[in-house]
C-alpha cells in the first residue's frame, strides 16, 4: 500500500514537471498576444501543477511516515515547489505574467537537478528523528522560494536594462550567468542520458581518506581519478574483477572527490561546447536573444518585486534558517551554533541580505544595483544548497 | 537630549564595549590554562595507597613539605626517574614527603613494575584509579611533579623527567 | 562655534541645525549628508542626523565613524568574508582528537593547509580579531541606531499637520481635485482603512503603521542582546561543554559538578532498521549497509551524599533512571546530557584455553579481565595458570624481563603466562596472533579463544547560561524584523485652502499604497494618484 503511494506521488511530481514545461508555451504567448486567454490558461496549468506537487509532498509524507525533506532529492524538490509558491504569491499580488516565464524554468531546473540524487524513500537516522526536521526545512525552503523571486525580478530587470551588445562588464557578467545556466542544463542532460539511456558505467576501486576501500561508479569517461584507482568490473553482488576502462591518467589525492570533479569538468567542457553552438545558431549573445521577452517588463515593478521579496523573505529566513535551526541544533547536537559549514553559509546568506537591505535603505542601491545584489543572493543560496554538500561533508552531510 | 547627556552616553557606550571586548578576549585567551600553577593553593585530596593506607594531602602538609609525582608505568621517563627519587628518599625525608600518584592504573600493573625494580620503593604510591586528583590538578603530560610547601601552596612544578638536580631543588622548594 | 538654526529659503520655516530637508516644505537644505543620491529623502523625516551636527573629541570622532552605514556595512561584509574563509578547511574542533593540528593540516591539505593553520584560521571563530569585529559591529549598531533613532522618534512625535504646498509637489504620490468638498468623503474612506486622522483648520494628516519605523531599532536592540550573550559565553561559569566517556556498567563523575553528581551507563544500545520496518523502505534497506535507527544510553543518575575531598570514595544515592537518545537529552539542574557517540575499540577481556602437547584442551577456559587482571587462574585441580606479566598495549620486553606498555589502554595486550602443574613450571609469552615459548620444551601451550570489547557511550555534558539571553535577543530581533518588514508606515497630507491637494508617503511598498489610495479616491469620485516614478519611467521609455 505505502509503496503504491510512493509511486503515485513520484508520478504526480513528474506530471507536474511536464505540465509546467507545457505551460511555458501559453505563458510565452501571453507576452506577445493582446488577449488575456493565454495568461489564464497558463495560470490554470501552473495552479494544477502546484496542487499536484503538493499532493506529491503529502502522499510521500504519509507513505514514509516523515516529512519528505530528509535528503537532497526531497530537499531540492521542496525548494522547487516553494519557488512556485513564491511565484503564485507574487502573481496574485502584482499580476505579472512575464514573471512566470522566468520563474518557472528556474523551478524546473531545480526539480531536474534534484532528480539526480537518490530518489529512494529512506528511514530516518537518529539525528533527524525530530519534529524540527519538518519545521526547519519547510520554513527555510519557503524563505528560499520567496528570496528567489527577487533574483528572478533582478534577472528580468537586468535583461531589460543592460544593453545586450554593450562591451561592458555588466553585460559580460549577465551573459556569464546565462552561460552558467546552459552548463547546468547540459550537466543534467548528459548525466541523465549517460546514466539512464546509455547506461555507461566504469567502476574504479580506490582508498578513501580514512584508508577504506571504496568503489567509484563513473558514468562519464574518467578524466581525473583517485590516486591508486584500479579499473574494475562488477561481477555480481559485491565481487569485482580487474577490467579495462578509459582513463586519462590524471590522478588526484583522496582529499579531492575526483568522481564529482570529473562530472564537473565534463559539464564545463560540454556546457561550453553547447553554449558555443547556441551562440553560433543565435549569432548574438543569449541575453540579446532573451531581450525581446523582457522588453515589456515594467522596471519599477521589477525593482519593487525584487525589494519586496527580500523584505518578506528575509524575516522568514531568519526564523527558519537561523532561529529554528539553532533550536534544533541545541536539541540534537547539544549546541545552538557550532560554525558547521552549512550553518556558516546560512549565516553568510543572512549577512548578505542584511547588507542588501542596508545598502538599499540607506545608500540608495535601487534599480540595477539592487538587481545585481538579488542575483548574488540567489547564487549564495545555491552555493549553500549544492556546493557545500559537494565540497565538504559537515554535519549536514545528508542534505 | 542635552549636549552633556549626549557626551556621557557616547563615552560610556564606547568605553563599555571596549571593556567588554577586552574582558572577553582576556577570558578567551586565558581559558584552557586552568592548570595548577606555582603560587596556587594545592587542592586537598584523599587517596588510598598501594599498601592499603589512606593519605590526605592536608595532613601531610601540616608537618612537612610534599612532592607530588604524577606517573604511570607505561611512561618511560616516569620509570626512569622513580629509582632516583627513591635514592634521595632513602637518604632521609624528615622534612618532606614524596607521594607518587599513579594515574588510573590497576594494582597488578603497579606491582609488576615495582617488582622489576632493583631497589624497593620507600615512598607511598597513591592510587588515583578514577583520575579524580589528576583531573582536579589538570595534569597534562606525565610525569608531572609538583612541590607543595607546609602552607599548602604550590611552589614548584615540572612537566618532564626529573634529573638529580631537579629532585634536589624540588626537595629544597618543598621544605622552604 | 554654535551651529545655527537653519531658515528654509523657500518657505521660511526655522529648522534645527543639521536638518537635511525642511520640516515644512520638504525642500532639500543640506545635501552634505550621505553623498550618494537618495531617492527617498523622507527616511529620517528631514530631521537632523545627530552625529552630523558637530564633531569634537576623540570619542565623538569614534562615535561618528561608527554611525556611518558605509562603515557598518563594511563590518558586516568583513564578518561574512571571515566566516566564509573559516569553511575552506575544517576548523580545529572538527579534526580528530589528539592529533597535532600543525601536522594534520600539513598532511591533509598540503602547504595551503599549513598556511591556513599558521594564520590561525583553524580557530577562526574564536580568534581575537573575529571577536573584535563582532564588538565593532555592536558599536556600529548602537551608534547608528541612537543617532538615527532618537531624532526620528522626535520628529515623528512632533509632526506638523500643515505642510507647505511645495512639500506636496515633492512627494512621490499626489492627487488633486478642484472641489475641496470631496475631502470629507475622502477622509472618511481613509479612516475606514484604519488611518488615524488629525485635522488643523482644513489641513489633514492621516497616518497608520508608525510602529513600522521603529522595527529596525527594535531588531537592533535584539541583536545587541544577542551579541552580549555570545560574549558572555567566554566568562567563567557561564558555559560548560565536557565529554563524558563511560563504559557499559561503569559509573563516572559528571565533570564540573565538583563530584556532586554521577552517571552510570547501565546499557548502551545501537538499533538498526530491520527489513520489516515498513515495506516502503525495502529498497533502501536492501542496498547492503544497514541504517541505524537509534543510539541510546540507559542511565542511572546519582547524587553524591558525601561531597567530600577529592579522591575519597563517593557515597552515591540513585536519584533517577532515564534513557538518553539523540534528540532527547537528559536534563538535571541547569545541565543537559546529550548522546554524542560511542566507542567499541577498547578490549574488555580475553579468554584462553590450555592445550597439552597432543593438542587436547586441558580443563576449563580462563578469562583475563584486562582492566584489573587476577594473578592466578585454576585450570584443573593440579594445574594453575599464573599471570607473571601483562602489558595492556605491548611495546617491548624490558631488560629486567617485564613487559613494557606504550599506553595504559588495552589495545594490544601481551601476557607472560606460567603453567604450573605442581612439579614443573613453564613460561610463555602471548600476544595477539603470536605466542612464544620462553622456557624450552614446553608441554603445554596457552591458546587464544576470544576477546570481549567494551562498549562505551560518549556523552556531552552541557551547561549554557547564555541561552536565555541569546534566545531573548533573537526573538526581539525577529519581532523587530517582522514589525519593520510586514507593517508599512503610510501618511497622507491634505490641504483644502486651494481646491483639494493630497500627497502621500510610505516607507515602503508604494505599489500597495497606490492600490489602497486609488480604491478610496475612486469611491470619493477623484482621479487616481499620480506617481512621479511612473511618469519618469514613461518619459524614459518614450525617449
Amino acid at each position: 500500500m505505502a509503496s503504491q503511494l510512493v509511486t503515485l506521488s513520484s508520478t504526480l511530481l513528474y506530471a507536474a514537471f511536464l505540465l509546467y514545461l507545457v505551460a511555458l508555451l501559453p505563458l510565452g504567448a501571453s507576452i506577445k498576444s493582446k488577449s488575456k486567454k493565454p495568461e489564464k490558461i497558463a495560470h490554470i496549468m501552473i495552479v494544477i501543477g502546484f496542487i499536484m506537487q503538493l499532493s506529491y509532498f503529502i502522499l510521500r509524507w504519509v507513505a514514509q511516515g516523515h516529512a519528505p525533506v530528509s535528503n537532497m532529492y526531497e530537499f531540492i524538490t521542496m525548494f522547487a515547489i516553494m519557488l512556485i509558491a513564491g511565484y503564485l504569491i507574487t502573481y496574485y499580488y502584482f499580476r505579472s505574467t512575464l514573471f512566470g516565464l522566468f520563474a518557472l524554468p528556474v523551478s524546473l531546473l531545480l526539480v531536474a537537478y534534484g532528480s539526480m540524487f537518490s530518489r529512494e524513500v529512506e528511514p530516518l537516522i537518529p539525528a533527524l528523528q525530530s519534529n524540527w526536521l519538518a519545521i526547519h526545512v519547510i520554513t527555510v525552503t519557503l524563505a528560499y522560494g520567496i528570496l528567489s523571486m527577487s533574483a528572478v525580478a533582478g534577472l528580468i530587470y537586468l535583461l531589460k536594462a543592460v544593453p545586450a551588445t554593450e562591451k561592458s562588464w555588466r553585460a559580460r557578467f549577465l551573459e556569464a550567468v546565462m552561460a552558467g545556466v546552459v552548463i547546468v542544463i547540459t550537466f543534467i542532460a548528459t548525466t541523465l542520458i549517460m546514466q539512464n539511456v546509455i547506461g555507461y558505467q566504469d567502476d574504479f576501486i580506490y582508498q578513501d581518506k580514512q584508508g577504506q576501500t571504496q568503489v567509484a561508479e563513473y558514468h562519464l569517461p574518467s578524466l581525473v581519478n583517485f590516486e591508486g584507482a584500479v579499473a574494475v568490473k562488477n561481477v555480481g553482488d559485491n565481487n569485482y574483477e580487474e577490467a579495462e576502462h578509459f582513463h586519462s591518467g590524471l590522478n588526484l589525492p583522496p582529499i579531492i572527490d575526483s568522481q564529482k570533479l570529473n562530472t564537473v569538468i565534463w559539464s564545463v567542457i560540454l556546457g561550453t561546447i553547447v553554449y558555443g553552438i547556441v551562440r553560433l545558431i543565435l549569432r548574438k549573445r543569449i541575453i540579446a536573444a532573451l531581450k525581446p521577452w523582457s522588453s515589456k517588463a515594467d522596471l519599477n515593478l521589477m525593482d519593487e518585486i525584487g525589494y519586496r521579496s527580500v523584505i518578506i523573505g528575509f524575516p522568514v529566513f531568519a526564523l527558519g534558517g537561523i532561529f529554528f535551526a539553532a533550536i534544533w541544533a541545541q536539541i540534537a547536537w547539544s549546541r545552538f551554533w557550532g560554525w558547521d559549514p552549512k550553518e556558516t553559509w546560512a549565516f553568510i546568506t543572512f549577512m548578505f541580505y542584511t547588507i542588501f537591505l542596508h545598502l538599499r535603505l540607506n545608500r540608495g542601491y535601487e534599480g540595477e544595483k539592487s538587481a545585481w545584489l538579488a542575483i548574488i543572493g540567489f547564487l549564495l543560496i545555491l552555493f549553500n544548497l549544492i556546493a557545500i554538500n559537494l565540497l565538504v561533508a559537515g554535519l549536514h552531510s545528508y542534505a | 537630549m542635552k549636549k552633556s547627556t549626549r557626551n556621557v552616553l557616547r563615552v560610556s557606550i564606547i568605553v563599555l564595549i571596549t571593556l567588554l571586548i577586552g574582558i572577553t578576549l582576556w577570558f578567551n585567551l586565558t581559558s584552557g590554562t586552568k592548570t595548577v600553577n606555582v603560587g596556587d593553593q594545592a587542592t586537598d585530596f584523599k587517596l588510598s595507597t598501594l599498601e592499603g593506607e589512606t593519605i590526605q594531602l592536608s595532613e601531610l602538609t601540616a608537618e612537612k613539605g610534599v612532592i607530588l609525582n604524577f606517573w604511570g608505568t607505561w611512561c618511560k621517563p616516569c620509570r626512569e626517574e622513580m629509582p632516583d627519587m627513591n635514592d634521595f628518599y632513602i637518604d632521609g625525608h624528615e622534612d618532606y614527603e614524596i607521594v607518587a600518584v599513579n594515574v588510573g592504573e590497576n594494582q597488578q600493573q603497579i606491582r609488576q613494575f615495582i617488582s622489576g625494580l632493583e631497589a624497593e620503593l620507600q615512598f607511598p604510591i597513591a592510587l588515583d584509579s578514577e583520575k579524580s586528583v589528576t583531573d582536579a590538578y589538570n595534569i597534562g603530560p606525565l610525569p608531572t611533579t609538583i612541590a607543595v610547601n607546609k602552607d599548602g601552596v604550590v611552589v614548584k612544578k615540572q612537566e618532564y623527567q626529573l634529573n638529580h638536580e631537579d629532585i634536589a631543588s624540588f626537595i629544597e622548594a618543598s621544605i622552604e | 562655534m554654535k551651529l545655527k538654526d537653519i531658515r528654509c529659503e523657500s518657505c521660511g520655516h526655522v529648522n534645527p541645525p543639521g536638518t537635511q530637508l525642511c520640516q515644512s516644505c520638504g525642500k532639500m537644505i543640506d545635501n552634505d549628508y550621505d553623498k550618494d543620491k537618495i531617492k527617498d529623502l523622507m527616511r529620517y523625516d528631514g530631521s537632523a542626523v545627530r552625529s552630523k551636527t558637530r564633531s569634537k573629541s576623540i570619542f565623538d570622532k569614534i562615535w561618528i565613524f561608527f554611525t556611518s552605514i558605509k562603515v557598518g556595512v563594511s563590518i558586516i561584509l568583513a564578518i561574512a568574508v571571515a566566516a566564509a574563509i573559516g569553511t575552506i578547511f575544517p576548523q580545529e574542533y572538527f579534526i580528530p582528537m589528539g592529533v597535532d593540528p600543525a601536522e594534520h593540516y600539513q598532511e591533509n591539505y598540503g602547504s595551503l593547509g599549513y598556511l591556513y593553520y599558521s594564520l590561525g584560521f583553524h580557530n577562526l571563530y574564536s580568534s581575537w580579531w573575529f571577536l573584535i569585529l563582532n564588538g565593532m559591529l555592536a558599536l556600529s549598531i548602537i551608534a547608528a541606531s541612537i543617532d538615527r533613532g532618537i531624532p526620528l522618534f522626535k520628529s515623528l512625535r512632533n509632526q506638523r499637520v500643515k505642510k507647505h504646498s511645495t512639500f506636496f509637489r515633492r512627494q512621490r504620490l499626489s492627487a488633486m481635485d478642484e472641489d475641496a468638498g470631496k475631502v470629507d468623503k475622502l477622509v472618511d474612506g481613509l479612516a475606514k482603512k484604519r488611518y488615524k486622522v488629525r485635522e488643523e483648520d482644513g489641513n489633514y494628516l492621516l497616518e497608520k503603521g508608525r510602529l513600522s519605523r521603529y522595527g529596525p531599532y527594535i531588531n537592533h536592540t535584539g541583536l545587541i542582546l544577542l551579541l552580549l550573550g555570545s560574549m558572555l559565553r567566554f566568562f567563567p561559569g557561564m558555559y560548560v561543554d565536557e565529554t563524558l566517556y563511560i563504559n557499559e556498567g561503569e559509573t563516572e563523575e559528571i565533570p564540573t559538578t565538583e563530584g556532586q553528581y554521577y552517571i552510570k551507563n547501565e546499557k548502551f544500545t545501537i538499533d538498526t532498521y530491520e527489513k520489516g520496518d515498513g515495506e516502503v523502505f525495502q529498497k533502501a534497506l536492501a542496498e547492503g549497509s544497514s541504517v541505524i535507527s537509534n543510539f541510546q544510553t540507559d542511565i542511572t543518575f546519582y547524587e553524591n551524599k558525601s561531597a567530600d575531598i577529592v579522591g575519597s570514595a563517593p557515597d552515591l544515592e540513585a536519584i533517577d533512571e532515564s534513557s538518553i537518545q539523540v534528540n532527547h537529552p537528559y536534563r538535571f539542574g541547569s545541565y543537559e546530557v546529550y548522546q554524542s557517540s560511542y566507542d567499541n575499540s577498547q578490549m574488555k577481556s580475553m579468554t584462553f584455553r590450555l592445550e597439552d602437547s597432543s593438542g587436547n584442551t586441558v580443563g576449563d577456559n580462563f578469562t583475563v579481565n584486562l582492566e584489573n587482571p587476577e594473578s592466578t587462574f585454576p585450570i584443573t585441580e593440579d594445574i594453575n595458570v599464573n599471570m607473571r606479566a601483562y602489558s595492556p598495549d605491548f611495546l617491548e620486553v624490558a631488560e629486567n624481563g617485564t613487559l613494557i606498555s606504550e599506553t595504559p589502554v588495552p589495545r594490544n595486550p601481551a601476557f607472560v603466562f606460567e603453567v604450573a602443574d605442581g612439579n614443573d613450571s613453564e613460561l610463555s609469552l602471548l600476544q595477539i596472533m603470536n605466542s612464544t615459548d620462553i622456557t624450552e620444551d614446553n608441554e603445554y601451550s596457552v591458546r587464544f579463544v576470544g576477546a570481549e570489547e567494551h562498549i562505551a557511550t560518549v556523552l556531552t555534558v552541557k551547561k549554557d547560561h547564555t541561552i536565555p539571553l541569546i534566545a531573548t535577543g533573537f526573538v526581539i530581533f525577529l519581532i523587530g524584523l517582522a514589525i519593520g518588514s510586514y507593517i508599512n508606515h503610510r501618511r497622507i497630507w491634505i490641504r483644502t485652502d486651494d481646491g483639494l491637494l493630497m500627497a502621500a508617503h510610505t516607507n515602503k511598498n508604494y505599489f500597495g499604497m497606490k492600490k489602497e489610495l486609488n480604491e478610496v479616491l475612486a469611491s470619493s469620485g477623484m482621479e487616481p494618484v499620480s506617481d512621479k516614478l511612473d511618469v519618469a519611467q514613461t518619459d524614459k521609455d518614450e525617449e
